[in-house]
């Protein structure tokens, strides 16, 4: 035990692999491993041979445990320094796709709005003036109508409505989803047309089929309570979820309002910005 | 406390184990103490530790750390199962709390050492397998590479960078968001 003697105290040599590798498995921050694999050749060996960023994301983010392979798309050549590590191409490119995946989870970055298109809504009352679209416009007023989506509404209010959304990558984390409620404003006592609750469904099957009428994916959140106010209302997720297909289903249950011509329970969103997006392009299931 | 399972506890603590270091010295201990490694632990349960544990990979100033730790922890261990049913619940949250409390200081105090006798109780712990002190121990040398960039970590343990200017700079370029 004289590796001290040389002045060397390089801890991968000292403790051996399997101890070191309870010192690497502690170091939770995406960063600090990138760091520690840019150390020397041999580190950066132990890093990638073990698959230590991939462990991390999966900590981070268990979806992706169903990922059986990872591709890179990238518009240049491989280079030669690729090999610095003498670990094999593939895992050495494992790493290279885990270790981003992992700064980007954790990425202090404000995200991104990722919802791109609407699909479908569970009903529509006036096609063009209260359609599904007017969600994505976050003004109250467009012009000079109030801009919303009304459901046809329903006798039982117990009958859920839903709205559901094309994200604009077939791969996104979404950690929170913004909606809100719309407030009629030219009755006297300014009905809201909220949901008591709302529920979230994410992702797809993924069989090409975009004109299904819900996500029936990987990931189906607990129900949160909406407030009745006419503000933009935050859901964030109870960890960072893997969209895989690229499909969220927002489900409005329980109606609270009957509309004030007709006597059926009707939801009225105006604007869903949902959000918090991070999109991924060049990660392939 | 009079139950023949508590008076079985009291004689095994009091049994007692020799640990011998790689330089013959010997260790006396309790059961209870030794117990907390997994290695010894299985050793008495194959009732191999008549004449005492030979331990060849760890020397008498390791060994009498090690020692250090797993008595501090088995007297913690040890007065939390005696306050369990001795006070109100009210009671034991305090003593519990009070417990650990002083045991984090024990934990801090014991991490004060100089880089060598660190490395030297990872592998006494792992070898011995005693969980605890291994996780101590070896979160205290990820917590020193926590923050740091690869020219501190290097500078810090002595290593010397061996990748090439270029295999350094695509690294970088590669993992830019970590280096930002």
């Amino acid at each position: 035990m004289a590796a001290g003697d040389s002045g060397g105290w390089d801890f991968l040599d000292w403790l051996g692999p399997d101890t070191s590798a309870c010192i690497f498995h502690r170091l939770d921050d995406p960063a600090d491993l990138a760091h520690a694999a840019a150390v020397s050749r041999s580190w950066r060996q132990f890093i990638i041979v073990n698959g230590f960023s991939k462990r991390l994301c999966l900590r981070i983010c268990p979806d992706l445990a169903c990922f059986t392979r990872a591709a890179e798309v990238t518009k240049s050549p491989p280079s030669p320094a690729a090999h610095a590590s003498g670990a094999s191409h593939d895992t050495e490119k494992e790493h290279r796709i885990y270790s981003n995946l992992c700064g980007a989870l954790v990425s202090p970055k404000p995200s991104a709005n990722c919802i791109r298109d609407c699909i479908c809504a569970s009903s529509t009352d006036r096609f063009k003036a209260e359609r599904m679209q007017n969600t994505l416009d976050p003004r109250e007023v467009v012009g000079i109508r109030p801009s919303y989506w009304s459901s046809k509404g329903q006798d039982d209010p117990d009958v859920p409505e839903s709205l559901t959304y094309r994200l604009c990558s077939d791969l996104c984390i979404v950690d929170e989803i913004r909606i809100r409620p719309y407030q009629e404003s030219f009755h006297d006592h300014h009905p809201i047309f909220s949901s008591k609750m709302v529920r979230f469904r994410i992702g797809s099957n993924g069989d090409g089929n975009h004109q299904r009428v819900i996500a029936d994916g990987n990931y189906t959140s607990p129900v949160f309570p909406m407030l009745q106010e006419n503000m933009l209302q935050s859901f964030k997720l109870p960890r960072p979820v893997l969209c895989i297909g690229g499909v969220v289903t927002i489900e409005l249950l329980g109606g609270m309002q009957k509309g004030i011509d007709d006597m059926y329970y009707t939801r009225k969103m105006g604007a869903l910005t949902s959000r918090l997006y991070r999109k991924y392009q060049n990660i392939f299931r | 406390m009079a139950s023949a399972g508590s008076g079985d506890e009291k004689a095994a603590a009091a049994a007692m184990i020799t640990l011998i270091s790689s330089d013959n010295e010997k260790f006396e201990v309790t059961e209870a103490t030794a117990t907390l490694s997994q290695t010894i632990r299985h050793m008495i349960e194959d009732g191999c530790t008549d004449g005492g544990v030979p331990l060849p990979n760890v020397t008498s100033k390791i060994l009498a750390r090690v020692i250090e730790y797993c008595k501090k922890h088995a007297t913690a261990a040890a007065g939390e199962e005696g306050s369990s049913s001795s006070f109100s619940d009210a009671a034991f949250l305090e003593v519990d709390r009070a417990f650990l409390e002083e045991l984090e200081e024990f934990d801090d105090a014991f991490l004060e050492v100089d880089r060598a006798t660190l490395f030297d109780l990872i592998l006494a712990a792992n070898y011995l397998d005693i969980k605890g002190l291994l996780n101590l121990t070896c979160q205290k040398v990820a917590d020193s590479v926590k923050g740091k960039t690869p020219e501190q970590i290097r500078e810090m343990y002595n290593i010397v960078n061996d990748l090439t200017p270029e295999e350094e700079a695509e690294i970088r370029r590669e993992t830019q968001w970590a280096f930002e």
